[in-house]
């Protein structure tokens, strides 16, 4: 009972107008970076992490979840109406979504999207209301050899199970892990690796190596070596979902829930394998009619069962997010910056020392879920709207509002430099395979 | 660069518990089983490749 009173207070914050507004500008930013192909949740909340030099934390935290989740919604419809994923949890939506799109199912596929995410995210985040404490008090017990421990196990995985290469992965880590030490030594006060210069006594900023490094990276890259593909465009049919259609997607979601909410909790590299998971056991349990059209006219359980996964394991990634401090996914890790921004520090004493943040950023989640399925259903024509807006004012736009937020946090023309630097090497990872996310995290 | 600096804090601290010597990292159970997990992680995906290959050659053979 302890946790429904945390909960109610939670929502007796989240509910305020001000942090209403916020969560639904956080859904609808989130469902247009989503919706648009490029530029994903880690751009958009990478970009726009300098807020948190104005804004107060719980209404920033509620913003930029909004953000994290919204754009798995947005990212469906350009999968499934595009040949194009719009972010990359939603790859494997795009295999059986586009097919049915092509064979005229577009509604039906979108309403599966939306409601499975809808129905997976409310479920996982029942279990992060559950679970979160009991890991956060757990995780109390934890001394600083096993803290350090499971920071070098998060470390491990990622590089040595799931990167193509263990050597690529490994040298980003290290990369970051010496560029962490760049400042001054936080217990004797010692000055490293600074090379002189005095900018650098306080460390690299992180908002900085997090708007170089997904902001500027990612759309430098974009506009150099993507966005020649030619896109062709689905025609949209009516938003519906027949009994049959909701027949064969209610249990995939439930599948997909259970399979995609265990991911979250381990650091095992985001959403690719949940919901490649999710396909593969819809695949495998479509009997008669049904199996034939995977891969054929397009499966509904290939569209919801994958999307459903896709938001359970986003929505499950907060626990150990909020109660050890480990990031499991490229938007998790930013946001930890962004707490960090605010000289908070997520972990175990998180849920004690700011339970009312805390539980503030959960409420607003059961809230934006429901936000996001007002927005996406009916609201659909509109978001595929913006994929008429034209690619090189968008590329650059979004560039010119990078250099101007890190500018603005300092007025510093030596940050500029160094946002661009960081940019130009994220751009050199991205081309030989080294993964961003290794050096950021680390 | 987030969880870098983390991890130097509280290595140091580990290191100060253990006055000095790496042994705590073994005396606890807790740090044993991740250090466990952790070499099993670098390890398995190895060892299961290079049987697999054998496998491979054998069945070529």
């Amino acid at each position: 009972m302890e946790i429904f009173a945390s909960l109610l207070q939670g929502f007796a914050t989240a509910v305020t107008p001000i942090h209403l507004l916020w969560a639904l500008l956080g859904c609808v930013l989130g469902t247009a970076v989503g919706v648009l192909p490029g530029i994903g949740p880690a751009v958009a909340v990478a970009m726009l992490l300098p807020i948190t030099a104005k804004v107060d934390i719980t209404a920033s935290m509620i913003f930029f979840a909004g953000i994290y989740y919204g754009a798995m919604y947005g990212g469906s419809t350009t999968s499934i109406l595009l040949n194009t994923p719009g972010e990359t949890a939603s790859m494997v939506t795009a295999m059986e979504g586009n097919k049915m799109a092509k064979s005229g199912r577009a509604g039906a596929a979108l309403a599966t999207a939306a409601i499975g995410s809808f129905v997976a995210g409310t479920i996982a985040t029942v279990i992060v209301t559950l679970f979160a404490p009991t890991v956060a008090d757990f995780a109390v017990k934890l001394g600083p050899p096993e803290y350090f421990l499971l920071m070098v196990l998060a470390f491990t995985t990622v590089s040595a199970v799931l990167g193509q290469s263990t050597l690529r992965g490994m040298t980003s880590l290290f990369l970051g892990l010496a560029l962490g030490l760049v400042g001054m030594d936080q217990i004797s006060g010692q000055a490293r690796y600074t090379g002189g210069i005095p900018e650098l006594l306080d460390g690299i900023e992180i908002v900085l190596v997090a708007v170089g490094l997904f902001a500027v990276a990612e759309v430098l890259y974009f506009a150099m070596y993507e966005g020649r593909t030619v896109e062709t465009q689905n025609r949209m049919s009516r938003v519906y979902m027949s009994a049959r259609d909701w027949k064969r997607s209610i249990p995939a979601w439930l599948r997909a829930t259970a399979i995609g909410a265990p991911f979250g909790c381990i650091p095992a590299g985001g959403t690719e394998i949940p919901t490649f998971l999710s396909y593969a056991v819809e695949k495998k349990l479509a009997k008669g009619a049904d199996r034939e059209e995977f891969g054929t006219t397009g499966a509904i359980e290939g569209v919801a069962g994958p999307e459903a996964a896709n938001n359970a394991t986003v929505t499950t990634a907060l626990i150990p997010l909020l109660t050890l401090g480990i990031p499991t996914s490229n938007t998790t890790a930013i946001l930890l910056g962004a707490f960090q921004n605010y000289g908070i520090q997520p972990g175990p004493q998180l849920f004690q020392n700011s339970a009312a943040l805390v539980w503030a950023l959960i409420a607003s989640l059961y809230i934006g879920n429901v936000m996001l399925l007002i927005l996406n259903l009916p609201m659909v024509k509109v978001w595929v709207q913006l994929l008429k807006i034209p690619k090189p004012q968008l590329y650059a736009g979004i560039l010119i509002f990078a250099t101007v937020g890190a500018y603005g946090m300092r007025q510093s023309a030596f940050d500029l430099v160094l946002l661009w630097g960081i940019g130009l090497a994220g751009v050199l990872m991205r081309r030989y395979d080294f993964p961003r996310r290794r050096w950021w995290s680390a | 660069m987030i969880l870098g600096p983390l991890a130097e804090a509280q290595l140091r601290n580990a290191v100060s518990i253990g006055e000095g010597s790496a042994r705590v990292f073994i005396e606890r159970p807790m740090s044993i089983v991740l250090i466990v997990i952790i070499v099993a992680v670098l390890l398995l995906p190895r060892i299961w490749k290079r049987l697999a290959d054998r496998r491979e050659r054998l069945a070529a053979a």
